[in-house]
């Protein structure tokens, strides 16, 4: 593949849908059902990830086949659009000298050459640096959102074993 | 609910004493019925509490396969603290209580979460402090608001969660 094309197959465009993967089994909280209307919530233990960068599929790259996203049969899929993602806003925070920065959300391709080239990222772009403490409120914020867009569609996938 | 309540669907005219007395017989029954749930219903949502907070102790470092840490015996115990503080304000300021998510983060923080309508309130309690965050949207710079939780605000959080 030449550099233009990867350069534009890279790049993920406002449109595309993204699958995520939700563990069904209830013991992780990633999700809770209101029991009186039925009504999927996701919580932000969803979006939870070591690197503070929530992985996501591309669907297009998956021939906008969930089920190919699903990495178990205990996982459903829920879909985000990068769109949507991208005007969740600035997550602010201030630097080591008190001035504040703003770092956008965005969607990054993130392909793993022969396991799934799909692969893509949520990130905040620039990247929160400092403390681990600042990190965290500026992810937990960023959780919040995400599970928010996610319950806004509910299950692409139900988990097929919960 | 209104059934139990006399004059509720009654369109007679009353006299303006009568009026008074069929007011305070109805604020009586309604006092009735409220520390009747008081003394039912409280025990038994504080039990829930009780029980998850159990399993939550029961977790061990990375429970969830991503790292995140258990609670430690301090978190817990104000965690268990605040719940019931919580409960017991909204209840005895005669609000109508609404279980919460409970659940715990990476850093072993005890994590509540209320969802209702457009509203979210998202609570952390911490060894050192407990935060709160108000969600109206999904845009973290407009629709979210993060502050330290006192608990002489918790009812105020609680009304606007409502609204």
């Amino acid at each position: 593949m030449g550099l233009v094309e990867r350069v534009t197959q890279d790049y993920v465009s406002d449109e595309e849908q993204l699958y995520r993967n939700v563990r069904g089994n209830l013991v992780y909280d990633e999700y809770s059902y209101d029991l009186t209307t039925g009504d999927v919530t996701f919580l932000p233990q969803a979006f939870k990830d070591r690197e503070k960068e929530p992985s996501v599929d591309r669907a297009k790259l998956k021939d906008f086949d969930p089920e190919q996203s699903r990495i178990s049969a205990d996982n459903g899929i829920v879909t985000l659009i990068t769109q949507e993602l991208r005007q969740i806003g600035d997550v602010r925070t201030l630097d080591d000298k008190g001035s504040p920065v703003k770092h956008a959300v965005d969607v990054t391709a993130d392909p793993i050459p022969k396991k799934n080239e799909a692969h893509a990222r949520i990130v905040v772009e620039p990247k929160v640096l400092g403390s681990e403490s600042k990190k965290k409120k500026a992810f937990r914020l960023l959780r919040i959102a995400l599970a928010r867009l996610a319950t806004q569609r509910g299950w692409t996938l139900e988990p097929r074993n919960s | 609910m209104d059934d139990e309540f006399p004059f509720s669907n009654q369109s007679v005219i009353l006299s303006e004493e009568d009026s008074t007395k069929a007011e305070e017989h109805k604020l009586s029954q309604q006092e009735q019925l409220y520390r009747r749930w008081q003394q039912d219903c409280y025990p038994s949502l504080l039990e829930t509490f009780k029980e998850k907070l159990h399993k939550i102790t029961e977790r061990e470092d990375n429970w969830d396969g991503k790292g995140s840490k258990k609670p430690s015996p301090l978190v817990l115990s104000q965690a268990h603290t605040t719940l019931e503080y919580f409960l017991y304000s909204v209840v005895n300021s005669g609000r109508l209580w609404n279980p919460p998510f409970v659940s715990s983060d990476e850093d072993g923080h005890i994590t509540m979460q209320w969802n209702h309508g457009d509203h979210e309130l998202h609570i952390e309690i911490g060894e050192e402090e407990t935060e709160y965050i108000k969600v109206w949207g999904v845009n973290i710079e407009h629709e979210m608001h993060l502050g330290i939780l006192k608990e002489k605000d918790f009812l105020n959080l609680w009304d606007w969660l409502s609204e």
